[in-house]
C-alpha cells in the first residue's frame, strides 16, 4: 500500500501530468473542433526535438519551449495542409506523420548532432525548479507539489486557460459550434476552415509545450521516440474528456498516476513489461466505462428526455 | 405606390452547366407575407440563398430598400436586415439554446469574454415583444421540433432581421403546430416585418399570403394575389398541367384480417420504451394509415413490424404464423414489402447502379440468380421494368442511383417493391420532400396496389397523406395508439391532430 500512495509516487505524478496536460489541451482543441487528429504523436516528438536544439543553442529552456512550439505549429500546418485543403483521410495522414517524424527526428539527429540513439549535452538548460515559499509549512501537500519545474505549473494554468477560452470566449464558443454544426456556422457567417485552422494552431503550440517538456525537465537529453506514446494518451484523454479541458485533465492524470506507479513498482518484482502495459490498458478500461454510446452504462453522454412536440 | 422593401432583378444562377435560376425577378412589399411556391428542384432555395447571402448570383442584382446590394456572406444579408429560416434546421443539438441564439453575434465584457446577461436580457424582450415563448437554459437537442423553429425564428429577429425568409416551414409541423406558427406570423406582419415563404404545400399559401410568386424550372410562371386564384390554378402553374389532387378510389370489400399486432412493445437504441403495447390488425385489401408527431414511436413500431428491431414484448402474425422473431429476409420471402422512410441511408445503396437497387432485397429470394451468379439480363429487364412502370427519369441502368433526383429514387425504390410478388406492404413516408407530379404518381400506384388485393400500412408524418389514402386511421401519441378512425370525408383534420397530441384518447383503440 505504502508504494500506491507514496508522496514520491504522488509527486512523480504531478511532473508527469505536465507533458500530458500539454499535449491534451492541444487534443482538446482538435476534438471540439471535430478534427481527429491521431498524428499528434508527431508533434510531441518532433518539437521535443527542436525544443533540444534551442535549448542547447541558446543554452537556455525558454528558447527551448519558444521552439518546441513553433515546430508544434509547423508540423500541425502540415497536418492541417493536407487534411483541409488537398482533403486527405485525417487517419492516413496522421500515422503517415507518426511514422515519418520518428525517422526525421533520427535523421535530425545524425545531422545536426553527429550521433545515433541519444544526445545529451550539458549546453541543453532544462527548466529550474522553482520554490513556493507558503507551501513549505503544509506537510503533505509541500512534498508533493512544491519544487517541480516551473514549466510543471505552467501545464495547470494552460488547462485553466484553456477551460477558460473554450467556454467563456465568443471564440471557445464558436469553435465547439463548428465542431457540432458547420452547416449551421456558415449560416452565421462563421467560417469553419478559419476555426478549424485556429484550432490546429492551438494543437501545436500545446503539443509543442509538451514536447518541450521532455527534454528539458531534468533528463537534458533528447532519445529517439522519446514521446513514447504520449500523443496518443493525450487523444485517447481529449476523448474521455469529451473535449472539456477539466475532464480531460482527469483522465491525464490517471494515466500520469499509472505511469508513476510503474516506476514506483519497478523497485519491487514485478516483471517491468507488465509494470509498462499498465497506463495502455487503464486507457481501454477507462474508455470502455465512458463510452458515450452505450446506453446502461455510466456515461458523460447525453440523456435523452421525452418530449412531445406542441 | 407600392412599398418595395426587396427586389430581384434578372437573377440568374448557374451550378457548373445546370441553370437553377434563370431571369428571375420578383418584387416584395413591405410588411406583407410572400410566398414562393414551385416543385422540388424549382430553384426556390436557391433563390432565397441568395437573397440571404449564402449563394451569389452569377448574374442579376438584389435591391433591399431601393439600394442595390452585393452579399458577400450570410453576415452581410444580416446586416441589410435579410435572416432565414433553413428547411433543415442550423442548431447545435448540444449546445443550449441561448448558446444557440448568441453564436456569430456575441456580446463580450471588455471584448474578450461572452456576456450572457446582457445576450439574454435582448433576447427575452424579444421574445416577449413578439410573444415566443422559449426556454433558454435547455439544450437545443431537447426541443421539440415546433420549438426549435420558434428558436430559429427568434435567432432571425436578435440579428435585427426586418425581412424574415422561411423555407418550407410547415413541413415539420402538426395542424396545430401550423396553426400557431401562422399566428406568429401574421404577428410579425402586423409589427412590420416582411415575410417570404417557401412553400409546396397550396392550402396554406392560400391561407395566410398577401402574394405568391410560382417558380418552375428555375424561371418566375408569374406573380399573382390570391384572391385571383384558387388552389387548382396554383397547382397547374407549378407542374405546367392539370394536377389531379383526388385520387381515384372506387369501392372495394375488405377480406379477413392477414397481419395481426398484438401487445407489441418495443425499446429504442437507448433503452427508452418507444412502443407501449400495441395491437392492431389490417385486413386484405385495407390501406391502414398511421398517424402521428414524429418521434411518437413510429419508428420503433415500423422496425419492429419487419425484423429490422427486437420487440420487448409481444407478437406479430402474417397469415397465421408468427414473424415476430424473423429477420428482414425471412419477411420478403413471406411476401411483405418494405418502403423504409430514408431513401437514401435505408432504402438504397447510393453509389451502387440502378440495376443493383433494383434488384436488391430481392436478389436471392426471386431467382435474379443462377446458382451461382447473378444473372444480369434478368435483372436489367426487371429494372428496365421498374423504370418505365414508374417513370423513374435516368439516362442509362448503369448510372448510380447517386446520380438521380430525389423524387426518382423515391419512385425506384417504390417501383422495387411494388413490382414484387407481395401480399403486404409497409410504406413509410413515401413521398417525403418530393414533388406534387411524383406524389400524385405514388399516391395512385398505393391506391392501386390496394384495389388488387394488397394491403398496406402507411406510416406517415404528413397527416394530409393519411387522410387521403388510407381505409381507416391509427393515431399514435407517445408509444400507445391512441385512435382507431375510420376515415370519411367527413373526417376532420383537427380532431386527428388532438389526437396526435394526446388531448383525445378512444376508450378502447382496437
Amino acid at each position: 500500500m505504502n508504494i500506491f500512495f507514496s508522496l514520491s509516487t504522488l509527486a512523480s505524478m504531478v511532473r508527469l501530468t505536465a507533458p500530458l496536460a500539454f499535449a491534451t489541451m492541444g487534443a482538446c482543441y482538435g476534438h471540439k473542433a471535430k478534427i481527429f487528429n491521431i498524428g499528434m504523436e508527431s508533434y510531441v516528438l518532433i518539437s521535443a526535438f527542436f525544443s533540444t536544439l534551442g535549448s542547447y543553442m541558446f543554452k537556455n529552456p525558454w528558447m527551448g519551449l519558444l521552439f518546441g512550439i513553433i515546430s508544434g505549429i509547423l508540423t500541425s500546418a502540415v497536418f492541417g495542409t493536407f487534411v483541409l485543403h488537398f482533403k486527405g483521410d485525417p487517419f492516413v495522414v496522421g500515422i503517415a506523420m507518426n511514422l515519418g517524424a520518428s525517422s526525421l527526428t533520427s535523421l535530425l539527429l545524425l545531422m545536426i548532432f553527429k550521433t545515433r540513439g541519444s544526445f545529451s549535452s550539458p549546453d541543453i538548460v532544462g527548466f529550474s525548479r522553482v520554490n513556493i515559499p507558503f507551501l513549505n509549512n503544509i506537510p503533505i501537500v509541500n512534498e508533493i507539489f512544491n519544487n517541480h519545474y516551473s514549466i510543471v505549473y505552467l501545464a495547470f494554468v494552460a488547462v485553466i486557460f484553456s477551460q477558460i477560452l473554450m467556454y467563456k470566449t465568443p471564440f471557445g464558443l464558436r469553435l465547439r459550434g463548428v465542431g457540432i454544426n458547420e452547416k449551421a456556422s456558415e449560416s452565421v457567417g462563421v467560417s469553419v476552415i478559419k476555426y478549424k485552422w485556429y484550432s490546429l494552431i492551438l494543437t501545436g503550440i500545446f503539443t509543442g509545450m509538451a514536447g518541450a517538456c521532455l527534454p528539458l525537465c531534468g533528463l537534458s537529453m533528447f532519445t529517439e521516440n522519446m514521446s513514447a506514446g504520449k500523443g496518443f494518451l493525450a487523444v485517447s484523454a481529449a476523448r474521455i474528456g469529451v473535449g472539456d479541458p477539466l475532464k480531460a485533465l482527469i483522465a491525464c492524470i490517471i494515466f500520469s498516476y499509472v505511469d508513476a506507479l510503474s516506476v514506483s513498482l519497478n523497485s519491487i518484482n514485478i516483471p517491468s513489461q507488465i509494470v509498462l502495459m499498465a497506463p495502455y490498458v487503464v486507457t481501454v478500461v477507462v474508455m470502455c466505462f465512458t463510452s458515450s454510446d452505450h446506453p446502461k452504462k455510466f456515461s458523460f453522454g447525453r440523456k435523452k428526455k421525452e418530449r412531445v412536440s406542441a | 405606390m407600392k412599398d418595395i422593401i426587396l427586389e430581384t432583378k434578372g437573377i440568374v444562377k448557374k451550378f457548373g452547366s445546370l441553370v437553377a435560376n434563370n431571369n428571375i425577378s420578383i418584387q416584395v412589399e413591405r410588411a406583407s407575407i410572400h410566398a414562393i411556391i414551385g416543385e422540388n428542384g424549382a430553384g426556390k432555395s436557391t433563390l432565397m440563398n441568395m437573397i440571404a447571402g449564402i449563394f451569389k448570383p452569377t448574374l442579376g442584382e438584389i435591391y433591399v430598400g431601393g439600394e442595390k446590394q452585393v452579399f458577400k456572406s450570410p453576415n452581410d444579408a444580416a446586416d441589410k436586415g435579410i435572416g432565414m429560416v433553413h428547411q433543415e434546421f442550423m442548431l447545435y443539438p448540444d449546445l443550449k439554446v441561448i448558446d444557440n441564439l448568441m453564436m456569430g453575434f456575441e456580446k463580450t465584457h471588455h471584448g474578450v469574454f461572452l456576456d450572457k446577461k446582457k445576450a439574454r436580457i435582448d433576447i427575452l424582450k424579444i421574445c416577449k415583444g413578439y410573444n415566443f415563448n422559449i426556454p433558454l437554459d435547455e439544450y437545443a437537442r431537447d426541443l421539440p421540433v415546433s420549438m426549435k423553429q420558434q428558436v430559429e425564428i427568434v435567432k432571425v429577429l436578435y440579428k435585427g432581421a426586418d425581412i424574415i425568409i422561411l423555407d418550407e416551414p410547415t413541413s415539420v409541423l402538426t395542424p396545430q403546430g401550423i396553426e400557431g406558427l401562422f399566428n406568429a406570423l401574421r404577428l410579425l406582419k402586423s409589427m412590420g416585418k416582411t415575410i417570404i415563404l417557401i412553400t409546396h404545400k397550396l392550402k396554406e399559401v392560400m391561407e395566410i399570403s398577401d402574394a405568391i410568386t410560382v417558380l418552375k424550372n428555375g424561371e418566375v410562371m408569374g406573380s399573382v394575389l390570391p384572391r385571383d386564384v384558387n388552389e387548382q390554378i396554383l397547382a397547374n402553374m407549378m407542374v405546367g398541367r392539370n394536377v389531379l389532387f383526388d385520387t381515384k378510389k372506387s369501392p372495394k370489400t375488405l377480406g379477413e384480417p392477414i397481419f395481426q399486432v398484438e401487445n407489441l412493445s418495443a425499446h429504442d437504441d437507448n433503452y427508452v420504451e418507444k412502443v407501449k403495447n400495441v395491437s392492431f390488425d389490417v385486413k386484405k385489401g385495407e390501406i391502414v394509415g398511421i398517424a402521428g408527431v414524429a418521434g411518437s414511436g413510429q419508428t420503433e413500431l415500423v422496425e419492429c413490424l419487419f425484423g429490422l428491431r427486437k420487440a420487448s414484448g409481444g407478437k406479430v402474425i402474417f397469415n397465421g404464423n408468427d414473424i415476430t422473431k424473423k429477420s428482414p429476409r425471412e419477411h420478403r420471402l413471406a411476401k411483405i414489402g418494405y418502403v423504409p422512410q430514408d431513401r437514401l441511408a435505408t432504402g438504397t445503396s447510393v453509389e451502387a447502379n440502378i440495376t443493383e437497387n433494383a434488384i436488391m432485397g430481392y436478389h436471392i429470394t426471386h431467382g435474379f440468380k443462377h446458382p451461382m451468379l447473378i444473372d444480369y439480363k434478368q435483372a436489367n429487364d426487371f429494372a428496365q421494368q421498374v423504370v418505365n412502370d414508374f417513370r423513374v427519369k435516368t439516362e442509362s441502368l448503369k448510372n448510380p442511383v447517386s446520380s438521380l433526383s430525389g423524387g426518382n429514387i423515391q419512385k425506384l425504390v417504390v417501383g422495387r417493391e411494388f413490382e414484387q410478388d407481395i401480399d403486404f406492404l409497409i410504406i413509410e413516408d413515401p413521398t417525403r420532400g418530393i414533388d406534387v407530379g411524383a406524389i400524385e404518381f405514388i399516391w395512385q400506384k398505393i391506391i392501386d396496389i390496394s384495389q388488387q388485393g394488397i394491403s398496406v400500412l402507411l406510416i406517415s408524418h404528413e397527416l394530409g397523406e393519411v387522410m387521403e389514402l388510407s381505409d381507416r386511421i391509427l393515431v399514435m401519441y407517445n408509444g400507445e395508439i391512441v385512435g382507431n378512425l375510420k376515415n370519411s370525408d367527413t373526417l376532420d383534420e383537427k380532431e386527428v391532430g388532438l389526437y396526435m397530441l394526446g388531448g383525445k384518447k378512444d376508450e378502447i383503440a382496437q
